[in-house]
């Protein structure tokens, strides 16, 4: 019975984890659109952190849990933005201090809109398929 | 079982697009670090300055490109000083290729009538001392996106 809980968790987490991604992406797409091979434009971007909170609240299908797992998957996504950014300084290009600055301003920016947005995803699926 | 299939959808679904995410994501991250390497070491120093003529001159620039990207030096401009008279403003605008590692850039700066006499004046001392200060235009091989580097050198011709 632990073994499957623990399966279960882990497969919540790695699910997280992927759903985390794209929302980074989503992100990294729209503000590094001349770097990138597949640009995101900002209705995408936009309509990409509400969409994956609802994914998240699909796979977990209770309100309290899936609320907490939107906070964790926002944060894993401001994770994975803030070490792409921060992969030059790691590569020992430029310095850490002005590479550590720019990263953050860039992973506040998209904690401001994803948070709201994706609980806010959440929350609308909740209403729309209740538990 | 109606919940682990519906599981097991998601699972896939979300994984393909974070797929597609992740091999968008690897180009945009050898860019980026391009870039940041472009932006951060590319150097540029004055390797020789040679006066041609009454009115001219010349000086050579050395760019160090660090990155792999062929980046594109867009202008140069700089004030020259001799002994710390201001001898003009000169700007070279011809488009030029800076591919990885060195190229060696020359601008030719023709001093303006007005400033001859001064000029003329300090290359009559046993020594100069040239200063010049400005900057230039680069621009990256992505949408035209630009960066300055600053430009502040000194030499000395006896």
């Amino acid at each position: 019975m632990k073994t499957g809980n623990a399966l279960t968790y882990i497969w919540e987490g790695c699910y997280l984890f992927l759903v985390a991604v794209i929302v980074a992406y989503s992100w990294l797409g729209y503000r590094l659109d001349a770097l990138t091979p597949l640009p995101m434009a900002l209705p995408v971007t936009i309509v990409v952190a509400p969409l994956c909170g609802a994914l998240v609240y699909l796979f977990i299908k209770s309100m309290r849990r899936a609320f907490y797992a939107c906070i964790v998957m926002c944060c894993m996504a401001c994770l994975i933005t803030m070490v792409f950014m921060l992969r030059p300084s790691f590569l020992g290009i430029g310095s850490f201090r002005f590479d550590f600055w720019v990263a953050l301003q860039f992973t506040v920016l998209m904690a401001l809109y994803i948070f709201p947005f994706g609980v806010g995803g959440c929350l609308s699926m909740n209403y729309l398929l209740p538990e | 079982m109606e919940s682990r299939n519906r599981k097991v959808i998601l699972t896939v679904v979300v994984a393909f697009f974070a797929a597609v995410c992740i091999s968008a994501m690897i180009p945009t991250d050898r860019n980026y670090v391009e870039v940041n390497r472009a932006f951060h070491g590319l150097e540029e120093v004055l390797v020789n300055l040679e006066i041609v003529g009454e009115d001219t001159v010349l000086l050579t620039f050395q760019f160090s490109n660090a990155s792999s990207l062929e980046l594109v030096l867009e202008n140069v401009q700089f004030n020259l000083y001799a002994n710390r008279e201001y001898l003009g403003n000169f700007d070279r605008r011809q488009k030029t290729i800076l591919k990885p590692g060195e190229t060696i850039v020359v601008v030719e700066a023709k001093i303006h009538p007005h400033y001859l006499p001064r000029m003329q004046e300090q290359l009559a001392s046993s020594r100069v001392n040239w200063f010049l200060y400005g900057g230039s235009v680069v621009e990256l091989p992505f949408e035209r996106r630009t960066f300055n580097l600053e430009i502040s050198e000194g030499w000395v011709s006896t």
